[in-house]
């Protein structure tokens, strides 16, 4: 099984190809292809976006587990990263890995307001581990 | 025009869309705010020295010249922080001394926060209720039912003259005649009037008008509030301080006469020059030949919006209004909003700080597209070619 760090630096790779504007567009296809079949609750929605944006973190067998969605298809592309990289992580692996950063590094673009939206992601993620 | 404002020098590509929002500044705004700062950065009001009278003049020559545009006399002229502050200012310092609890504040479903907000705390203070002209579920002003309403006994009005979300112009001249006739002080909004039309305060008829600075051109951290002089010469002061007394002794004073018994403290001063140059842009670009060509701007930007399958707007703008919000049937605003940024429209997305109005439209985030001095047929073009891209790929 992968690590944590191994899958963000596949898709590192994946977007190392693709300039400013494809990246963009990889975040709409991204967020086109997650799936979701679970209905969330209230309490899942996280605080913060402009968009609504559900979030279940939980653990299983000391690893997190992540399912969510949002409305907007842009933070649903984020949401789809968040699971594909922490889902099947360990609690550690999750609290060395900064996902902003990471965002930064491959310039994939967010505004301010969906940044604040992010951190509730992430501290929901945080509070979890 | 666009050569007037650095910010395009910038970014060759901007389609900004978004002056109701905030204004762009043309570099006569900038001259005048670096110039102060550059050549003569003295405090006002108390200058015994050149510096300091240079900065004297030319605060109160901007103040000279925005009374002179707006038809009303230099004393009536209060600088504040903004539109929100003005608010405010009447507020705290004249409706909450005038009213009796269980009296009516008159307000519409229309208003943005700081036209309703502002009311909400002196309601909890003075017992007061607020009451208010329905909105029909397209977002529309009903006047009829704001006439019954102010017919029925106000202590007060407040309205907008421009609604933000939904562009309409009210018929202030008739609202602000039935106030007067029934002896209802009043306070009109111009926050989104005053860009695109050139206000008569005095023949409007209005007792309170209030307007920010950065929508017209000019700086941020700088309002206005025009009052009736025997109305503000009333008002106690709401912000203590230096600059605003006549006496002082260690456990009263006595305050200057308005509009110095408004501007407490060492006031923006870099910014009410910026503002004087902003006022005498407006003076110069805001002709009536002008207001038809953003006329047929808007009606550009009302078709390319009109082409869009699923397309619903709040309110009904039409090519006299000066902005449009709409929603698009299955593309959520934020990435209709972070799509058109990425093709460098910038546009506006959110509840626009009205939640009420959004909430009565049934509408949780909208976007909006608002036009201004600047806005051009290529702006156009690009915004059309954005948005038909946007819906493609987002749907």
């Amino acid at each position: 099984m992968s690590t944590l760090q191994q899958r963000a630096d596949e898709i590192a790779e994946e977007l190392s190809y693709l300039d400013r504007e494809e990246r963009f567009e990889w975040i709409i296809d991204t967020g086109k292809e997650l799936g979701v079949s679970e209905d969330f609750q209230d309490h899942e929605l996280v605080k913060g976006c402009q968009s609504k944006v559900w979030l279940r973190v939980w653990k299983e067998g000391g690893h997190l587990r992540l399912i969510g969605t949002s409305d907007a298809l842009l933070v649903k592309g984020i949401v789809s990263l968040l699971i594909t990289l922490y889902d099947s992580a360990s609690p550690a692996e999750a609290a060395g890995f900064d996902f902003i950063g990471w965002m930064n590094e491959n310039q994939i673009s967010l505004s301010m307001q969906r940044m604040q939206g992010l951190e509730g992601m992430l501290k929901r993620i945080r509070e979890s581990s | 025009m666009k050569q007037d404002f650095p910010l395009f020098a910038h970014h060759p590509e901007l389609v900004y869309l978004d002056y109701a929002n905030t204004a762009p500044k043309p570099q006569s705004v900038i001259s005048a705010v670096t110039d102060y700062y550059t050549s003569y950065s003295g405090n006002v009001h108390r200058a015994n020295h050149e510096i300091g009278s240079r900065a004297d003049h030319e605060y109160e020559s901007a103040r000279i010249r925005i009374a002179k545009y707006l038809g009303a006399s230099r004393d009536e002229v209060v600088f504040q922080k903004n539109t929100t502050e003005a608010i405010n200012l009447v507020a705290q310092s004249f409706v909450a001394k005038l009213i009796e609890p269980g009296e009516k504040i008159l307000l519409t479903g229309l208003e943005h926060h700081a036209n309703l907000v502002s009311w909400q705390l002196i309601a909890a203070r003075t017992g007061a209720q607020l009451v208010f002209a329905e909105v029909d579920s397209d977002g529309c002003f009903d006047e009829q039912q704001w006439l019954k309403l102010l017919i029925s006994g106000v202590r007060f009005a407040a309205f907008t003259a421009v609604s933000n979300v939904t562009g309409e112009r009210f018929p202030i001249e008739q609202m602000l005649a039935a106030a007067r006739g029934l002896g209802v002080p009043t306070l009109i909004d111009a926050a989104q009037l005053m860009p695109h039309e050139r206000v008569a305060f005095e023949k409007l008829g209005a007792d309170f008008l209030v307007f920010s600075g950065h929508k017209v051109y000019g700086p941020t951290g700088i309002g206005v509030l025009v009052g009736r002089y025997e109305l503000l010469q009333a008002m106690d002061p709401w912000i203590g301080g230096g600059d605003m007394i006549d006496t002082v002794h260690l456990t009263s004073s006595t305050f200057q006469e308005p509009p110095l018994r408004f501007e407490a403290g060492t006031p923006p001063i870099a910014s009410v020059i910026g503002l004087g140059a902003a006022i005498d842009y407006l003076h110069q670009h805001l002709t009536p030949e002008h207001h038809q060509f953003e006329s047929k701007m808007m009606e550009g930007v009302l078709d390319v919006l009109s082409s869009v399958d699923g397309i619903r707007f709040l309110g009904e703008p039409d090519a006299e209004a000066r902005l449009a919000s709409f929603v698009i049937d299955g593309i959520h605003s934020a990435d209709l909003g972070a799509y058109l940024n990425e093709r460098h429209v910038a546009v506006r997305v959110g509840k626009m700080c009205a939640h009420p109005l959004l909430e009565q439209c049934g509408v949780d985030s909208a976007v909006r597209a608002s036009i201004g001095l600047c806005t051009d047929q290529n702006d156009i073009d690009k915004f059309s070619d954005a948005l038909i891209k946007a819906v493609n790929r987002l749907r």
